[in-house]
């Protein structure tokens, strides 16, 4: 079982994901958190690319493919052989996100970007989807606050919004893998409706 | 007037490029070389994790996503400005270098990694490819004696002979824009035969920037095939 959470900037994904990976484990099962572009010695390096403040002049399409190498190597060297294994693998962010972020939000060719994540993916697709929705200007003041700042989210509000909007889009066109969770609610309430719909999808 | 050199490990490329600089300049023109993966802060920062001997399980398509990543870099922040200030650039590997060790090295799909460049370089074509052919095992028997042994170099020799297959293959697609050069000739006849290609490309096309990189820009006589 492959799940992914995606959201835009300070919709917490990152802060629920060890609970519920521990609420997931008390229950019996063998669960692998892992996040992009990280999770792999390579895909570390390549972080600390994508992520460095000196690299300003980082053109878009850079970035993209920079995300893309990170993701294949994921993809073969973790996600693939856990699956295979029985485990429950569950991402910090997925292919949706680079959708969202260059294709929404740089306005980037998506067909071209779809592409691009079909070749970096090998094409597996994700078995749940989960989006934490937070409004644009909420989650950025969140992030502010908990000084997580970085070259990322130093683009213009409207950009954060064009992603939000992708992230919709997307969720609309594949009811099915998709689920949408208010992050704006209590962080207590945000992690009980995760575990809720995650068992729920487990045991289906 | 973009200029790439191509060419299997151990071909010599890296150590022609930069006499070939001075020889064009000491013509007058204006030359900046630069090269592949590389030529920017954030292109060697990915090119030494491609480098790094730690990364043996790197996949080949992280590898050539790698290489995408460095080469969108180079294209848009250097080589498309200098080409617009009139420059003739002298790059190091280009786009064939993927077709050849991705496409044909490692088998990967020739039209998915035709894609992935074109994503990478939004439309920019070298307006000469120079070929520096060696035999595989040659050239991997000069790389390993020098000390410059790399981790693409431990692929297997019949990579390595694939990879200049795939060269010769794309020399006979498009004969008009690629030169092939004999890289086991001795180093001053290689570097002869690169500087007459440069001049001669210069000299009867001309430097008119717009006119080449439109298309069907007039080739030189010795570009259009004889018709028998």
């Amino acid at each position: 079982m492959f799940i992914t959470l995606e959201g835009p900037e300070g919709s917490g994904k990152t802060s629920h994901i060890p609970q519920l990976v521990e609420y997931l484990c008390e229950r019996g099962y063998k669960v692998f958190p892992m996040r992009e572009p990280g999770g792999t010695s390579i895909g570390e390096q390549i972080r600390e690319v994508i992520h460095d403040l000196k690299n300003v002049e980082m053109h878009p399409r850079t970035e993209t493919l920079l995300y893309q190498a990170a993701r294949a190597q994921i993809v073969e060297q973790v996600i693939k052989p856990r699956l295979a294994d029985g485990e429950i693998v569950i991402s910090d962010r997925y292919y949706d996100s680079t959708i969202a972020y260059q294709g929404y939000g740089h306005q980037q060719n998506l067909e071209q970007v779809r592409q691009l994540v079909k070749y970096a993916t090998g094409g597996l697709v994700p078995d749940l989807t989960v989006l934490l929705d937070v409004d644009v200007e909420e989650g950025l003041k969140r992030k502010r606050k908990d000084n997580e700042w970085n070259r990322l989210d130093a683009y213009t509000v409207e950009f954060h919004q064009r992603v939000r909007a992708g992230y919709l889009e997307m969720v609309k066109a594949e009811p099915n893998r998709w689920v949408v969770v208010d992050a704006g609610q209590k962080w207590d309430n945000v992690q009980e409706e995760l575990r809720k719909l995650i068992l729920e999808r487990i045991k289906k | 007037m973009f200029i790439t050199i191509e060419g299997v490990e151990g071909s010599g490329k890296t150590s022609h490029i930069l006499p070939l600089a001075r020889f064009l300049t000491e013509k007058g023109y204006k030359v900046f070389t630069t090269r592949e993966p590389g030529g920017t802060g954030i292109s060697e920062q990915i090119r030494s994790i491609l480098h790094n001997m730690d990364n043996t399980e790197m996949h080949p398509r992280t590898e050539t996503l790698l290489y995408q990543a460095a080469r969108a870099q180079v294209v848009e922040q250097v080589i498309r400005p200098k080409l617009k200030e009139g420059y003739i650039v002298l790059c190091d590997r280009y786009v064939h270098s993927t077709i050849a060790y991705q496409g044909y090295g490692h088998k990967q799909d020739l039209t998915q990694i035709n894609g992935l460049i074109e994503y990478a370089v939004n439309g920019l074509k070298p307006d000469m490819v120079l070929l520096l052919d060696l035999d595989a095992k040659i050239g991997l028997d000069r790389k390993f004696g020098t000390g410059e042994w790399n981790r693409l170099d431990s692929y297997s020799l019949t990579f390595h002979k694939r990879v200049r297959d795939g060269y010769i293959n794309m020399l006979n697609v498009d004969p008009l824009k690629w030169r092939i050069i004999n890289a086991q000739n001795k180093w001053e006849m290689v570097q002869d035969e690169l500087q007459k290609h440069t001049t001669l490309l210069m000299e009867h096309i001309g430097f008119q920037e717009d006119i080449f990189h439109s298309p069907g820009y007039p080739l030189h006589e010795s570009q259009i095939p004889a018709s028998d």
